[in-house]
């Protein structure tokens, strides 16, 4: 009878029950047991909502890095362009550098040098006999002569390079220092000895002093300058450095001397042209 | 048994959409009831009995995971259960429409409930709250409609309509 009662007033029954049950709750609401109780869900459910967040956030990386990727490639293009733009900036900023440096230089050798001096650029080596002429870019019209002597700077030091050989109306040859047929007298200032310095040639690098006494004590790395007796150059300009003295021959009186040149024309782009003494 | 595992599974599944997937559709910080919307389709198929046991629990759950005041999401959803159960599961529900209007009858009845317990268990503005509300029921009676298929496809896929 009484299971009948229930099972036909089940509805109600469980309406009354939850009915006071939320009640309850609501009214215990922030009591120390439904804290608990919650605390007690938080920690089964925490696992799963873990696992949810992560699937979440997985999901969310890969869409919004499908999205990206396009904004990305399009943004690394754009980076390559500004990248190669100011490569082309950058060279041509140490393009213009090394420019000023060098007009710097050949203002200061021209204003502070004792000669004047007409400055002209290589515009040709001899290609048969390699670096024993040059070609430049002043010839006749510029005041050019045959038999003017051609300098240039190393390390803010003057040094002789050759001298004019051919002028042209608007070019001119300069035979260098490693021309056989190149010669100027030289001084050694702390052997005190004056001697000729000569060309050697095709594939020699050194300038030789020829025929000196044994006597002379010669002193490698000494510095070997011009001579105020030659009629080429002016004086004190520097020839280069005593490399190596042959003293092979024990018969003969003298020795010859091999000159490493102050001057290298490989590096060389500019020359000085002495037109007039000061 | 493998409905009974669905439908605690589509619960389950709605909270977690609530909380962390649809914020993105958040108006004024207002999500769709998506819970309420199962609730009711329960309600209706199944009638008061199963309606009432299932807002219940259901509404427990809420209650353990965003409450502030613990039952108040068991008390409305129970109730609501039972009403819809009661009154809505005499219609055919068989256009956009009428679902729509019944789930917004639903929803208001709801948040009536919510908010008159709301009011007698805390200190709440009433008319902050209201405003609150009518965005949060209109959006439930618009989400509820398209659920609504997705719920009958589903049940049906697993034959028990």
């Amino acid at each position: 009878m009484f299971s009948f009662f229930i099972f036909k007033n089940k509805e109600r029954l469980v309406f009354t029950i939850f009915f006071v049950v939320s009640i309850l709750f609501m009214s215990f609401s922030t009591t120390k047991f439904s804290i608990s109780l919650k605390a007690v869900f938080n920690t089964v459910v925490y696992p799963f909502e873990y696992a949810v967040i992560g699937i979440k956030n997985t999901v969310v990386y890969l869409v919004s890095s499908f999205t990206e990727v396009d904004s990305l490639r399009k943004e690394l293009k754009e980076k390559d362009k500004l990248i190669e733009y100011y490569r082309g900036q950058l060279a041509d900023y140490y393009s213009i550098k090394y420019k000023i440096k060098e007009l710097e230089e050949v203002l200061k050798y021209k204003s502070e040098s004792s000669y004047k001096l007409e400055i002209s650029k290589i515009l040709n080596r001899d290609t048969e006999e390699i670096f024993s002429h040059l070609i430049i870019d002043k010839g006749y019209v510029d005041g050019i002569r045959v038999g003017m002597p051609v300098i240039s700077y190393n390390r803010d030091e003057p040094g002789i390079v050759g001298i004019v050989s051919e002028v042209y109306l608007l070019t001119s040859k300069v035979r260098t220092y490693k021309d056989p047929l190149f010669s100027t007298g030289v001084y050694l200032p702390y052997s005190r000895v004056i001697a000729v310095a000569s060309g050697m040639g095709k594939d020699k690098t050194l300038l030789s002093l020829g025929y000196i006494e044994k006597d002379i004590n010669i002193n490698i790395n000494e510095p070997v300058l011009t001579t105020s007796e030659s009629s080429i150059f002016p004086e004190n300009i520097k020839v280069g450095y005593v490399n190596y003295i042959d003293n092979t021959e024990k018969s003969s009186l003298t020795y010859k001397v091999f000159l490493k040149p102050h001057i290298d024309i490989n590096s060389i782009k500019n020359v000085f042209i002495i037109t007039e003494r000061r | 048994m493998s409905v009974f595992f669905y439908r605690t599974f589509l619960v389950f599944l709605s909270i977690f959409l609530v909380i962390y997937l649809f914020d993105f559709l958040a108006i004024k910080t207002v999500r769709p009831d998506l819970v309420l919307i199962i609730v009711t389709y329960i309600a209706y198929r199944k009638g008061s009995f199963s309606g009432e046991i299932t807002g219940f629990f259901y509404g427990l759950v809420e209650d353990f995971l965003f409450s502030s005041l613990f039952g108040i999401h068991a008390f409305s959803k129970f109730i609501t259960g039972y009403i819809t159960g009661k009154f809505v599961s005499n219609f055919i529900i068989d256009n956009f429409f009428v679902q729509f209007f019944i789930i917004l009858i639903v929803s208001i009845i709801n948040n009536v409930i919510f908010l008159g317990a709301a009011l007698v268990f805390t200190n709440i503005s009433f008319f902050d709250y209201l405003g609150l509300l009518w965005i949060k029921t209109l959006y439930t009676a618009f989400v509820g409609v398209f659920l609504w298929y997705f719920l009958v496809y589903f049940e049906r896929k697993l034959g028990e309509i």
